[in-house]
């Protein structure tokens, strides 16, 4: 019989590879030759348009990291990194600690906080944008009706407060993720732990902290690598909200990179830019990686 | 019942909710419909604002004094072209996407090969990959293959930067198919080859369908590429029409929540008639 199984496991192999073949030729061409190009790119000045390329060591980088309008989009990209990192988590535990106690309607809520984030960016800003509105605005036109008028902004268009305007709208899309993530995760933990942390005494506070919180790492690792991804991804909301041309208080780097290469076409600086990024979500997200490897090796066949 | 504690106290002690716990339980329930209002508020707004003349827009916070519609006949006369294309864009991207995702995911999960660990964490490696760091190359490539300003342009870019997450998706639900499953199809002669298209891909279809609608809504909602990739008006998705038509120096209020509204039906009608598999599909993704 030694021949037929080694046929199994040949016939394994081979099947492996041809059905392995096309993702990766694909892979390949949509995500390694365009990371390894742009690294390229960045140490060229290129219109795109023209043959000639001129080689320019660092200097696209020397002239991106010194001009102010990286740097202020850099600043903003920060903050929204910060914001990213606490706001969405935060809401949406809280949002599932809240949901997951409910006797009933668990599922009415579930669809209710979860619906914004299903919904196209674009739209979201079109929406956002009538509320901030600073005429007839939905904002606006609340604080004037309930007296405090003079509290009423320009909520998009005053540079040091946009930025905050446009996270609250944020806020409303991004929560439902975490949302759904940790009310599923609330799931996972056994009563009986919450039952005997219970007869020891321990109140709803000490026993969230001190047994469900722990048993949240996992889903917390996850929903933290993608809020900081959705810092850094982040485009189409500043874009809807902006009209497609955020003035540079406001801009943040996805936008600006987009901006510098196919608008001004200076492809160097745009790809030099891009590296950057690239460069700033590796080390954010290395002990992500190394975990999510780990675990694809740990899984038993 | 999550709190089991809660529900049916299990011991001899008979337990009497305190007076303060159920005060909390009252505080928790007003708490949960004030933010669930403030989370309606923006719907209620694009509805309200849609559904009245261009007279009383204005008045944000009345309601409509009598149902104007046209404002949809005028978003429609907009936007139609679009939602075309983005079907157009959208359905065939989503089963091939799904499609090329299962391929991936079937040796990830289902066979014995050297090096399956290391491919697998380099697809997934892929989820974490900006898209602006491969925007300027991707540009070049299908322009040079022709594609630039084309709707297959955008199925095959779709395809390919959807392989991490369906690979993910499906690789996270075929390893829960019983190797037996293999075996037994083995032994009636079933090899490697065929055991994907006659018996994985029929019994793991809940997977496949649960991928390959969240795949569907994140392809629709798109921007980013379509806005590199697309330059002619006539072949723009609905995502690239709506930003143009709510980047007008005038904006029409009324026209533009309706736009907005049609825009969110297709992707919101899917997650509420299929919200079991598109939060379980996402859940299983991301454990």
């Amino acid at each position: 019989m030694r021949w037929m199984r080694l046929s199994y496991q040949q016939d394994q192999k081979a099947t492996a590879i041809l059905y392995l073949a096309l993702p990766f030729v694909l892979f390949a061409a949509f995500f390694l030759y365009p990371i390894g190009h742009t690294v390229y790119l960045s140490f060229f000045d290129w219109n795109g348009l023209t043959a000639t390329m001129k080689p320019m060591g660092f200097g696209n980088y020397r002239s991106v990291l010194g001009s102010q309008e990286f740097l202020l989009a850099g600043l903003n990209n920060a903050k929204w990194l910060a914001y990213f990192i606490v706001v969405p988590p935060a809401l949406g535990l809280g949002l599932a600690i809240l949901v997951d106690r409910l006797r009933r309607g668990q599922g009415f809520f579930q669809t209710l906080f979860f619906m914004p984030y299903v919904i196209t960016p674009i739209a979201v800003g079109a929406i956002w944008k009538w509320i901030y509105n600073p005429g007839s605005g939905l904002l606006n036109s609340i604080l004037r009706a309930i007296g405090l008028g003079a509290a009423a902004q320009n909520w998009l268009g005053e540079p040091r407060i946009a930025v905050y305007s446009m996270m609250l709208s944020a806020s409303w899309v991004m929560t439902g993720l975490p949302f759904v993530l940790y009310l599923a995760g609330l799931k996972t933990v056994p009563a009986y732990l919450l039952e005997a942390a219970a007869i020891d005494g321990a109140g709803a506070a000490r026993r969230f902290l001190n047994v469900q919180l722990p048993m949240l790492a996992p889903t917390t690792i996850i929903v933290e690598a993608f809020s900081i991804l959705g810092a850094i991804r982040l485009f189409d909301l500043v874009f809807a909200l902006t009209n497609g041309q955020p003035n540079i208080y406001i801009n943040v780097l996805a936008p600006l990179m987009t901006k510098t290469s196919f608008q001004i076409f200076k492809m160097g600086e745009g790809a030099a830019i891009a590296v950057l990024l690239l460069l700033v979500t590796a080390s954010l997200l290395c002990p992500y990686l190394i975990i999510a490897s780990r675990r694809a090796e740990r899984v038993k066949l | 019942m999550s709190f089991g504690i809660r529900a049916e106290p299990s011991t001899g002690k008979a337990r009497r909710p305190k007076p303060a716990t159920a005060l909390m339980g009252v505080a928790r329930g007003a708490l949960l419909a004030i933010l669930a209002l403030l989370f309606l508020v923006p719907f209620a707004l694009a509805i309200n604002t849609s559904l009245k003349d261009q007279r009383e827009v204005w008045a944000v916070l009345s309601l409509p004094s009598s149902l104007f519609f046209g404002n949809y006949v005028s978003a429609i006369a907009k936007i139609s072209r679009g939602l075309m294309n983005s079907m157009m864009i959208a359905l065939p991207s989503t089963v091939l996407s799904t499609l090329v995702g299962a391929m991936a995911a079937y040796p990830l999960s289902q066979l014995k090969f050297k090096g399956s660990g290391a491919a697998y964490a380099v697809i997934l490696a892929g989820l974490y990959v900006p898209y602006t760091t491969v925007l300027i190359p991707l540009f070049f490539v299908i322009r040079g293959i022709g594609l630039y300003d084309t709707i297959p342009g955008l199925w095959v870019t779709h395809i390919g930067f959807g392989i991490p997450y369906t690979t993910l998706v499906l690789r996270n639900f075929f390893i829960t198919i019983p190797q037996e499953l293999k075996e037994a199809a083995a032994i009636d002669g079933c090899g490697a080859k065929g055991y994907f298209w006659k018996v994985l891909l029929p019994v793991g279809r809940v997977g496949v369908s649960a991928c390959a609608i969240i795949q569907f809504a994140s392809i629709w909602n798109e921007f980013l590429f379509a806005l590199t990739l697309t330059r002619t008006p006539e072949l723009f998705p609905v995502t690239v029409a709506l930003q143009g038509f709510g980047s007008r120096t005038q904006i029409l209020w009324g026209p533009l929540m309706a736009a907005s509204l049609i825009t969110i039906i297709p992707t919101l009608a899917i997650f509420l008639v299929f919200k079991r598999q598109f939060i379980g599909g996402l859940v299983g993704t991301y454990k």
